[in-house]
């Protein structure tokens, strides 16, 4: 099996619990790293990086698919490294919001997730890392999509991208478009009362849109090179 | 044993009866059978609770076991079995069931119990057929049958020979007056409709065609006077323009053909006391009774008008031919007191049939229709006449929740007459005017007066509301102002359920085109000058010949012969139209095809309403998918804001080396650096992919040779 | 490849999806890469913004559309109605079976297979046609999407038009064929003679000596 050299060093303390980072701020993501176009394919690619959670999204389509509806084309999601069902039928729901499907007619989009760490967030990474490649992909969307998770801590203050030891009464994770201002995924989980979850979700809208810039940069960053 | 088998029989009978007593409750014709009916069933009800009370005291199968072996019980079982047998016979008989008991030696439980179920079938059967008929005769129109006839009698029922002859010898006596009058009738039926064809026509005949203006100029309103008025008409109609230079001047507005002459006088109409308050219902008069007036001068026109004027209230109703006039004509005027019916024959009136706007606009006199709409429209178009202070039973039945809204109904309901309906579509322009034609127009005025009567006092009991809501929408029927009607070229094209090419489609344009001009010119319907359905048969098939447009055309209208000439050239200026071939996408057939991809393109990425619905999955409730809405505010795309929130890391500190390190070695690239001969044969591959054409290029040069090949060709076509 | 399109003009704007690129009016046109929504047109893909004017209809309408590289769209679909040029990879008694390569102007990404019908290979004559007399398999056609096909069935095409058919024929022997006259291919080496359904198309590529794709 071919294999090949790199010179990243990881430090062991990265694979361990982590016990000397910083406490999270309440109103930051983690550090976060995104880069579209990996393999010089025709497929779509896409990598994101928030804190500990990596996810790569590679896109393949769209493909012929006989058996497929003529009105619209039909998204297939394959994840790897994860077993969330309900996080492939989320990811499904926001790409249908995502894709102007109705150019495709008789086609199948394949989208291929591969979770290499999970530190908490790994559906708001999906969501970024998904879009983006569909977008590197060249298929025709309405808009860039951006994602954000937010928790509930049980002390009621709004925590912004937590990770996975953080202690939360409930988590929320909502994908907008910014541009249209619309939602296309909210997923939501623990308790909350009413006005914690319209709190919650506010806070999470304008925090997501503090990453379209970054998204943004991504893409020209690509064109440019 | 049989304690079941009374249960059931007994259960089913007293339903049916309960039912029968509802029904006959419900047609309410007589009082005493409904009583009866009802009291039956009661007593019915009381005797099979009685019986079901009993049998259940009887003794169980268990212990049936044991008495049956003592003498005594068994005797008495037997002799009860008996008896009880044959009370069945006789009751199974007795009811018309059909079906008998079976006897006794041989008869086992299930058996008995067949037979007692098909027993009550029977009967519930026939229950229902009275059931059924009886709902018929509540739903039909009540036709009215000729007394004379006797209803054919079924012969089966009957036992004795004797019985038999006389039915028969009855109806015999009665045939000839039973054919007799059958035949007669459909003798009058006959002429009325083939005069149709024979009858002069009255606009000729007497001499009012002029009165008819067929253009397709605006209908110009024939109101002569003005009666009763409250506001004066000419203010309503002119524009006085005050111009620097040219002094004052009236323009004759515009919106006059809108308005309505009476508009004032109809919003501020006071409806009189007399017509608000309850007073008892005055029965009309016998048929035979009341006198039949016929008003066709002009003498016993002013007659009838110093009449009208002294009523407090009379009923109207026209009667109306289509046939062969465009707009129509009315052919009669059925008005009705409370003495007295008018038939008033306009033909020979026709000029002085406005004199009747007084007694028609007077405030104080009510004016009984029933389904005015039409004809308030049909006298304002042929006489100029209108009508003010209506009451139209139409809307009085549609208040009072009646079942049906027909004059019929309403008539048969409150009057307790049968309406004659048969000569409801014959030709009203026969003159003159057969009697059986007369006698069923007074019909339909003679009981309008006393159905009001009746139909007002049931909107009092209900409330004055009742009764203002049928005067504001009878009001709203009188302010109706007649239009003429229109022609609709793009109407005509939807005449067709097939889909039609361009030729056909431009035969039908111009055959509808000719038949609406022809029907105004000559004053026929449109349907008479030609059928839609041989229009459209023509405009089908498109015949060659002059005599294969008359064959199309069965039967032959006269107009379609006597103009064949025109007919024959519009058909063949379609024919003569290159014929558009039908192409599978919506692109007409000379644009330049290869421009599909760009339409089919622009169709997708255009959103209307209903792509928004269907396609889109964002969710438009609040703004539509047409409306603005803000876009980002401009720090968010800068990173100005930002720099505090997201932290970037750098790409080193991320796997990203690992991932991309992966795919960097693989490209190929061609190095085709030092060898010349290579290089030249690279350049030389190279050249050739550039100037290969592709066969897509290939059909999309000759398209746009074909498109300038037409250009050039219309081009010259101009020129000559 | 030659590039068809005229009046191109490009500009070194990149842009990215949902970015508004101008408010819609009657004289422009989302193009391919745009779409139109809440009033403005906005862009659905990365890439520069082209804008081309289109004169047909006899109205003056600019096209807006956004590509990533230069020459080409990137996806396309087959739509009811478009041009497409497909080889022929088997035949049957009823049907042929082919690929399509291409939709109009832009080569096809994924697998797209199509079902040539017998009726629908030429418009005269439906009945009494002989598939093998009309296409064989590795011939080049065009022809045109008619319907969208059910499930087991792919795209339907149909060559019924006197500009459709084949226009690069290989024979019976494997051999390249060039187009002789209206009904018949010729072999270049051997120069035997064969029936095929032709494209009444202009061949451009007569001095063209290399192999076909």
């Amino acid at each position: 099996m071919p294999y090949t050299l790199s010179k990243v060093r990881i430090p062991l303390s990265d694979l361990l619990q982590k016990t000397s980072e910083d406490a999270p701020s309440s109103s930051s993501f983690r550090p976060v790293c995104f880069k579209i176009n990996l393999f010089e394919n025709k497929k779509g690619s896409a990598y994101v990086e928030i804190g500990s959670t990596r996810v790569l999204a590679q896109v393949v389509g769209p493909c012929e698919d006989s058996s497929g509806d003529f009105y619209e084309a039909q998204i297939k999601v394959v994840f790897s490294g994860f077993d969330e069902v309900s996080i492939r039928s989320q990811l499904i729901g926001a790409m249908r919001g995502l894709i102007q499907l109705h150019l495709y007619a008789k086609s199948l989009i394949t989208i291929n997730l591969t979770v290499l760490a999970d530190d908490g967030g790994v559906l708001q990474a999906a969501l970024l890392a998904a879009s983006m490649a569909i977008i590197d992909a060249g298929i025709e969307v309405l808009d860039v999509c951006v994602a954000c998770q937010v928790a509930v801590l049980p002390d009621k203050s709004l925590l912004v991208d937590p990770n996975k030891s953080t202690q939360t009464q409930a988590a929320l994770t909502v994908a907008i478009l910014p541009n249209l201002n619309q939602i296309i995924c909210i997923d939501s989980s623990g308790t909350m009362s009413l006005e914690e979850y319209e709190k919650a979700l506010e806070f999470a809208v304008s925090k997501a849109v503090k990453l379209y810039p970054i998204v943004r940069k991504t893409l020209f960053a690509e064109m440019n090179s | 044993m049989t304690d079941e088998v009374q249960d059931n029989g007994d259960n089913s009978q007293e339903k049916e009866e309960e039912q029968l007593g509802d029904r006959s409750a419900e047609s309410g014709k007589n009082a005493g059978a409904v009583s009866k009916s009802v009291a039956l069933s009661r007593e019915a009800n009381r005797a099979a609770r009685a019986l079901v009370m009993e049998s259940n005291k009887l003794i169980t199968e268990d212990v049936l076991a044991l008495t049956k072996t003592y003498p005594a019980c068994n005797a008495l079982i037997e002799q009860q079995e008996i008896r009880i047998h044959n009370l069945m016979k006789k009751l199974m008989r007795k009811a018309g069931t059909g079906v008998q008991p079976p006897k006794l030696e041989t008869a086992e439980v299930a058996q008995l119990i067949e037979r007692t179920i098909t027993a009550t079938d029977n009967l519930c059967g026939d229950i229902h057929m009275i059931i059924d008929a009886l709902d018929k005769a509540q739903r039909d129109e009540i036709v009215k049958i000729p007394k004379q006839v006797v209803g054919a009698e079924s012969t089966r029922k009957y036992l004795t020979a004797e019985d038999k002859a006389a039915a028969i010898r009855r109806i015999a006596t009665n045939l000839p007056s039973l054919l007799a009058q059958r035949m007669r009738q459909r003798d009058a039926d006959m002429n009325t409709r083939k005069v149709a064809m024979h009858i002069e026509k009255p606009q000729k005949k007497y001499g009012f065609s002029f009165c008819i203006d067929n253009s397709e100029e605006p209908f110009k309103p024939k109101l002569v006077t003005k009666h009763h008025t409250k506001a004066p008409l000419a203010s309503n109609l002119t524009v006085i323009d005050v111009d620097e230079g040219k002094g004052k001047r009236t323009w004759q507005s515009d919106i006059a053909q809108s308005l309505h002459p009476y508009a004032f006088e109809l919003e501020h109409l006071k409806i009189p006391e007399q017509q608000l308050n309850s007073k008892k219902p005055i029965k009309s008069t016998n048929l035979e009774a009341q006198e039949i007036v016929l008003v066709d001068s002009k003498a016993k026109l002013d007659e009838l008008i110093g009449i009208l004027n002294k009523e407090r209230e009379f009923a109207v109703d026209l009667e109306h031919h289509c046939d062969r006039s465009f707009l129509g004509l009315c052919c009669l005027v059925q008005i009705s007191t409370r003495t007295t019916d008018f038939i008033v024959d306009p033909f020979p009136i026709w000029k002085d049939m406005h004199a009747l706007n007084e007694p028609f606009t007077n405030p104080n006199i009510l004016k009984v229709f029933h389904g005015s709409s039409s004809d308030v429209d049909w006298l304002q178009r042929d006489f100029g006449i209108y009508v003010v202070n209506m009451f139209d039973t139409y809307w009085a039945a549609k208040k009072l929740e009646f079942k049906k809204f027909s004059l019929a109904h309403i008539v048969s309901k409150i009057a307790g007459e049968t309406l004659d309906k048969q000569y409801q579509l014959a030709d009203w322009r026969v003159r003159p005017l057969p009697k059986h034609l007369i006698s069923y127009a007074r019909q339909d005025t003679h009981y309008l007066l006393y159905c009001y009567d009746v139909l007002r006092e049931e909107l009092l009991k209900k409330g004055i509301e009742a009764l203002q809501f049928v005067y504001e929408n009878s009001k709203s029927c009188c302010a109706r102002v007649y239009e003429k009607p229109k022609f609709d070229s793009e109407k005509c094209l939807s005449l067709s359920k097939r889909q039609l090419n361009n030729q056909q489609m431009h035969a039908l344009t111009g055959l509808s085109q000719w038949r609406n001009q022809a029907a105004r010119s000559e004053d026929e319907g449109p349907e008479f000058v030609m059928p839609t359905y041989q229009m459209l048969h023509i405009a089908e098939s498109l015949p060659r010949a002059e005599q294969e447009i008359l064959a199309c055309c069965y039967p032959l209208p006269p107009l379609v012969k006597q103009f064949s000439n025109e007919i024959y050239k519009i058909v063949w200026s379609a024919r003569v139209l290159p014929q558009e071939k039908k192409s599978l996408t919506s692109a007409s057939s000379d644009e330049n095809r290869s421009n599909l991809l760009e339409k089919y393109v622009d169709e997708m990425n255009r959103m209307t309403a209903a792509k928004a619905l269907l396609r889109c999955n964002i969710d438009f409730s609040h703004t539509n998918f047409d409306e603005e809405i803000g876009g980002l505010p401009e720090e968010l795309l800068n990173d100005a804001g930002t720099k505090q929130d997201v932290l970037k890391k750098l790409q080193r500190d991320s796997y990203l080396p690992v991932l991309l390190g992966l795919s960097g070695s693989e490209k190929e690239i061609m190095v085709v650096g030092r060898n010349k001969y290579k290089r030249k044969l690279v350049n030389s591959i190279v050249k050739e992919l550039e100037e290969w054409v592709s066969p897509y290029e290939c059909y999309q040069i000759l398209e746009k040779r074909e498109a300038k090949r037409r250009k050039e060709e219309e081009e010259k076509n101009q020129e000559q | 490849m030659t590039s068809m399109e005229t009046d191109v003009a490009s500009s070194s704007r990149v842009v990215i999806p949902g970015e508004s690129l101008f408010p819609s009016a009657e004289d422009l046109r989302p193009g391919k890469g745009t779409y139109e929504l809440h009033g403005h047109i906005y862009s659905s893909l990365l890439g520069y913004v082209y804008v081309r004017e289109d004169t047909t209809d006899s109205r003056n309408i600019r096209v807006i559309e956004v590509r990533r590289n230069e020459e080409r769209h990137q996806h396309v679909s087959p739509h009811i109605g478009a041009i497409v040029t497909a080889k022929v990879i088997n035949i049957g008694p009823r049907y042929a079976k082919c690929q399509l390569l291409s939709v109009e102007d832009t080569i096809l990404g994924g697998d797209y297979t199509a079902l040539l019908r017998k009726e629908d290979i030429r418009s005269t004559e439906r009945d009494k046609i002989e598939i093998s007399e009309c296409v064989l398999p590795g011939d080049i056609l065009l022809a045109r999407v008619i319907s969208f096909g059910d499930t087991v069935t792919s795209f339907l095409i149909s060559t019924a038009e006197e500009q459709l058919g084949v226009v690069m024929a290989t024979g019976e022997t494997g051999e390249k064929m060039m187009t002789k006259d209206w009904n018949t291919v010729q072999g270049v080496e051997t120069g035997r003679v064969e029936t095929r359904k032709i494209a009444k198309v202009p061949n451009l590529n007569l001095h063209s000596t290399t192999k076909a794709k």
